[in-house]
């Protein structure tokens, strides 16, 4: 009975000092609210200018874009020191980033997050898994995303006066299009100043942990609401590789785009990219570095193109996502 | 008294314990490189059937990362090795390339140089050893194409560098690429290359024709395997078989013995786009026992 009495007295002091190491270790108590914000680049609404700066077009080509849409969402967080404390909010926005104010689109919010660190991640899926049509799609488009189940619907344009498509030689279908010189590479050369493409493209993702400057994801303080913005680049197209880190570097590049008009009637298709290696452009040259991409092999422009919009996705601006490298609970 | 003290040192115990990471311990891992058998022909995208006769690669320093995603994202690995090694393409057998070191835990991704680095303290890519065994060049291929009785010889020197991102290696890991290990050292890995796939994209298709003379046209074309020598008139001065001379008609060259790639030909395109963005080597783990 003693003993008894004296096992239940330890086991409460043993509790005690259990408790005692769990507030060692630094549990802080509150909680507060995560709101995402959707948030596009510059280059997506106001487009790429030719010239010399760092964001600019090196080779002078101009880029406009006329749709930016993607399907985005699908938020989740986990607490820094503690993988599996996690929350999230699988809803998917189909939503033309071109419309986005530059104060960013209000669409998602977690509550009851404990107070502390957390990372944070979200996807751009296919639209055809329960995504909604966000106001600034049409019906059209958005049924074109879902029976695609694409991840991006992305019309536009590149314009140069002096523009001209270079074809490889052994894939052009010139017709009747007159010859206006060669590139470096000698294959013909014709006049072509503007280049539409619409590309629908299933390009699915999941971004994250994001970090900014090295800070990885966002605090909760008790009872305040944290904004994070998930960020969409509209650059990646044109770089000359697949960076990750600081973008600093990287070129922007526009003429493998014209080149691969290879019937020359202004217009770059999914089945015109397709049909090209990268190898077969001459502008795919050693200023091109391919070794980061997402996708492997690149066997295809097409493929190339769906490996870039993998990487556009960032967090709050300029801030990193790993590509693919958070598991998604759903 | 002797109850306090003993809950007293309890509690420090399991505060300290509780707050403990004991923390990677150092590990050493053996690497090894192994190239694969290619002496039996094998066919390119455009039908062409390629025999290899040389595939060397110079190898390293290779880096491996804690992250799914290697490059810039990977500031210090958790083991790398930073040597280099001339990799046989053709010798299936294996041979040891040095030790990988550095800390226990998982490496979920990788990245490696090929025998040229980028480095941020210095203006431009070095190369080390093995790619200055090999001439300064990352990759030395020679063989033979061969499709319709046409036989082409090719060679191809190419140095590989970090053009876009300095101080980050050449090739890494795709996402979509399987590759994670819980390393605790004393494991070897060994990287196999396959060097088939370097070549399979070449277009040798763009290297024949078959042409006649036109007026103002070319001065030497192919008819296939014969060489024309054309006038200006567009007759042809005089013709030669190629074949005859164990040489391809190549065109805009006429009858020859080798093709070399230069560094603005699609051959040489697609042997750099296969090396740094095509399917990866093979990753293999095995245990001590």
């Amino acid at each position: 009975m003693k003993q008894r009495s004296n096992g239940k007295r330890d086991g409460l002091l043993l509790g005690c000092a259990l408790g005692l190491a769990a507030v060692a270790c630094g549990d802080a108590e509150g909680s507060g609210t995560l709101s995402v914000l959707l948030e596009s680049e510059d280059t997506i609404t106001g487009g790429l200018d030719p010239g010399d700066e760092v964001e600019n077009i090196r080779d002078g080509w101009e880029v406009r874009y006329d749709k930016y849409i993607v399907a985005v969402g699908d938020v989740e967080v986990h607490s820094s020191t503690n993988e599996t404390t996690r929350a999230h909010d699988e809803s998917v926005f189909v939503v033309d980033l071109k419309t986005v104010p530059s104060s960013g689109l209000r669409l998602w919010q977690l509550s009851n997050l404990d107070v502390g660190r957390w990372e944070f991640g979200y996807a751009t899926p296919g639209a055809a898994h329960g995504a909604e049509r966000h106001e600034s799609v049409t019906r059209g488009d958005f049924d074109e995303m879902v029976d695609a189940d694409a991840t991006y619907m992305i019309a536009g344009s590149a314009t140069k006066s002096d523009g001209k498509s270079c074809p490889p030689a052994s894939l052009a279908e010139p017709g009747s299009a007159t010859a206006d010189g060669s590139n470096a590479a000698g294959d013909t050369c014709y006049a072509n100043p503007t280049i539409a493409f619409t590309f629908l493209v299933t390009a699915e993702t999941l971004f994250g942990p994001c970090e900014l400057d090295e800070v990885p994801g966002f605090a909760i303080a008790d009872g305040n609401t944290t904004t994070v913005a998930a960020t969409i680049h509209g650059d990646h197209l044109f770089f000359n590789g697949f960076p990750d880190g600081s973008e600093d570097g990287v070129l922007r590049l526009a003429q493998w785009l014209a080149d691969s008009d290879l019937d020359l009637d202004g217009q770059v298709t999914q089945e015109e990219l397709e049909t090209i290696a990268p190898s077969a452009l001459s502008e795919i040259d050693a200023r091109y570095q391919l070794g980061g991409s997402p996708i492997k092999p690149l066997d295809d422009m097409w493929t190339y193109v769906a490996a870039q919009l993998k990487t556009q996705g960032h967090m709050n601006g300029e801030g990193e996502c790993r590509i693919d490298g958070m598991a998604h609970e759903h | 008294v002797s109850r306090l003290v003993k809950v007293r040192v309890l509690t420090v115990v399991l505060g300290a314990v509780g707050c403990l990471d004991t923390g990677p311990q150092h590990a050493e891992v053996s690497l090894r490189v192994t190239g694969a058998s290619s002496s039996d022909p094998f066919p390119t995208t455009t039908d062409w059937s390629v025999e290899l006769e040389r595939a060397d690669l110079a190898f390293g320093p290779l880096y491996l990362c804690a992250g799914y995603r290697a490059g810039a994202l990977c500031d210090t690995a958790r083991l790398e090795w930073v040597d280099s090694v001339v990799v046989d393409g053709l010798d299936p057998g294996h041979r040891d390339a040095g030790t990988l070191r550095g800390t226990s835990g998982s490496v979920r991704s990788w990245m490696y140089d090929l025998g040229i680095v980028s480095l941020l303290t210095q203006q431009r890519p070095r190369a080390l050893p093995a790619a200055e065994a090999l001439g300064g060049n990352s990759v030395v291929l020679t063989g033979s194409a061969r499709k319709n009785a046409q036989t082409i010889g090719f060679s191809l020197e190419l140095p590989i560098a970090q053009a876009a991102q300095i101080g980050v290696p050449v090739v890494l890991k795709s996402t979509g690429d399987a590759f994670e290990h819980e390393v605790l050292g004393g494991e070897t890995l060994a990287v196999h290359f396959d060097p088939r796939p370097w070549v399979r994209d070449v277009d040798f298709d763009a290297l024949v024709e078959d042409a006649s003379c036109t007026p103002a046209g070319p001065r030497i074309v192919c008819a296939g395997a014969t060489e024309l020598t054309c006038a200006d008139t567009g007759a042809a001065e005089s013709e030669r078989n190629c074949m005859e001379l164990d040489m391809a008609c190549v065109r805009g060259t006429g009858c020859s013995a080798t093709v070399r790639f230069d560094a603005d030909s699609q051959g040489y395109r697609a042997v750099v786009g296969a090396l740094v963005a095509g399917a990866p080597p093979i990753f293999e783990w095995t245990t001590s026992e």
